[in-house]
């Protein structure tokens, strides 16, 4: 006791350093659990951090407009010829509406579970970024007042983004996929056949690799996720950069290009599930693969 | 440096990392402001607001957003150590020792960041975070530089430097 009277700064920061070593430790053994103390800290930080952050996109745009001002009207004119093609398959969509309700109507006859998609989709601000240039965790400005819940999944324009892995009233913390040590279960766009599981490779990028060693995969095919696990089917995950043939693992190492730019994130897209569905076992056609998207 | 002005600016500090430098990133590296205030304050001054103040919204930024609380706060309360010995060997009057604390702190908080992360928390590459560390060290060094050249104006001369 007399060495602590007579060193009490350093007796101080001594103490601090052993708390935040405790810390460090139970929150490692307790990864993915939160304290209502964070989650009330979220609650309150969120309502400054929404303003500041819609100040600085605003500003940064603006800025950007300027310079980039013949881009942009490179891209416009880019997008009406998109917008001239998707008219054109707007019409042949509606040629197969007719044919796409006889099909759910069949469904509905034979109590197909999920005939119809569940999912709503809810627009969301990125409010706050974690700032450590390393990880890509965000908080988005919708939370469980507009049905998001834990694992939403969550895209943009480009694709998939990642899931929801906390959420209060108003925000919801979201991690992307190129973070998680989890993985996604893929298909391969040209070849719906050729599945794989993908994950984050450290480098701010993605690795996968095919379940079939043997698998035609070539550079610049698309990937989308393949529907197994927490990921609804179809969304865009990125393309193929780069092929390795591991033979020792005798597996095809894929490097990927997340469609997702993660280092611009404004706007968000969240999938919920429609009230009527939350409470509805999953369907019969989704057969989860061990270790694909689970924790 | 009064507490008072002191926690204004880390509040400051830490509303404006978490959102509105989010839409400033250059190469994808946005600035910690957190660890600029910390490095300016613990070079500048004898107490120990700076670090006080950096710990606890360090954690705050953890408990906000990272899945392994307190990685953040720890690498502050090592670079106020690193400081406080190299500070000695430093003129503090001259803002080169401010360009050179800069990088050197911002390359050890860095590194430990990376090294408690490879440990503890969700893993990112080594060659990664050094990808990184270039645009970093130019924005803390930006970043530190006026906010030193502003606080020094209201500071004495250190009687205990060796050049006085």
């Amino acid at each position: 006791m007399k060495w602590f009277r007579e060193h009490t700064k350093l007796a101080a920061v001594l103490a601090v350093f052993t708390v935040l070593v405790i810390m460090v430790v139970a929150s490692y053994l307790n990864a993915g659990s939160s304290t209502p103390l964070g989650r009330g800290m979220t609650t309150v930080v969120s309502f400054v951090q929404k303003p500041l952050s819609d100040i600085g996109s605003g500003i940064s745009n603006g800025f950007s407009g300027i310079f980039r001002f013949r881009t942009v009207l490179r891209e416009n004119e880019e997008l009406k010829e998109q917008i001239a093609d998707l008219n054109a398959q707007l019409i042949s969509l509606k040629l197969s509406e007719q044919e796409l309700s006889d099909l759910i109507s069949l469904a509905e006859i034979l109590k197909y579970e999920n005939a119809v998609g569940n999912n709503e989709y809810v627009s969301a601000d990125v409010i706050a970024l974690d700032g450590s240039n390393w990880f890509n965790m965000f908080t988005v400005n919708v939370g469980t007042n507009r049905g998001v819940q834990k694992d939403s999944v969550v895209i943009n324009g480009d694709g998939l983004i990642g899931r929801v892995y906390e959420v209060g009233p108003n925000w919801a913390k979201v991690v992307s996929i190129v973070d998680e040590s989890t993985k996604v279960s893929f298909r391969i766009y040209q070849d719906l056949d050729m599945v794989g599981i993908l994950a984050g490779d450290g480098r701010g990028s993605l690795t996968g690799y095919m379940l079939d060693p043997e698998a035609a995969v070539t550079e610049g095919q698309m990937l989308v996720t393949s529907g197994m696990g927490i990921y609804p089917a179809g969304l865009t995950i990125g393309r193929v950069s780069n092929i390795i043939w591991d033979k020792d693992a005798v597996v095809r190492t894929l490097e990927i290009d997340p469609a997702v730019n993660f280092k611009n994130l404004n706007k968000v897209t969240v999938i919920t599930v429609s009230g009527s569905a939350l409470n509805e076992e999953p369907s019969g056609y989704t057969e989860d693969l061990e270790g694909v998207d689970g924790e | 440096m009064k507490f008072i002005s002191a926690l204004g600016l880390f509040i400051g500090a830490f509303f404006l990392q978490t959102s509105f430098l989010a839409s400033f990133r250059i190469f994808g590296v946005s600035p910690n402001l957190i660890l600029c205030l910390l490095i300016v304050m613990t070079f500048l001054y004898d107490d120990i607001t700076g670090v006080t103040l950096a710990v606890v919204f360090s954690l705050m930024v953890d408990v906000q957003f990272m899945p392994i609380i307190g990685i953040g706060p720890l690498c502050c309360l090592t670079v106020f150590f690193g400081i406080l010995v190299v500070r000695g060997l430093l003129y503090r009057d001259n803002a080169l020792s401010m360009i050179f604390m800069s990088i050197l702190a911002t390359t050890v908080y860095t590194v430990l960041y990376w090294l408690l992360g490879a440990v503890f928390g969700p893993a990112y590459g080594f060659f990664y975070m050094l990808k990184t560390l270039p645009m970093l060290l130019v924005w803390h060094t930006a970043v530190c530089l006026p906010i030193y050249l502003v606080l020094r104006r209201n500071l004495l001369r250190h009687p205990r430097d060796r050049y006085v």
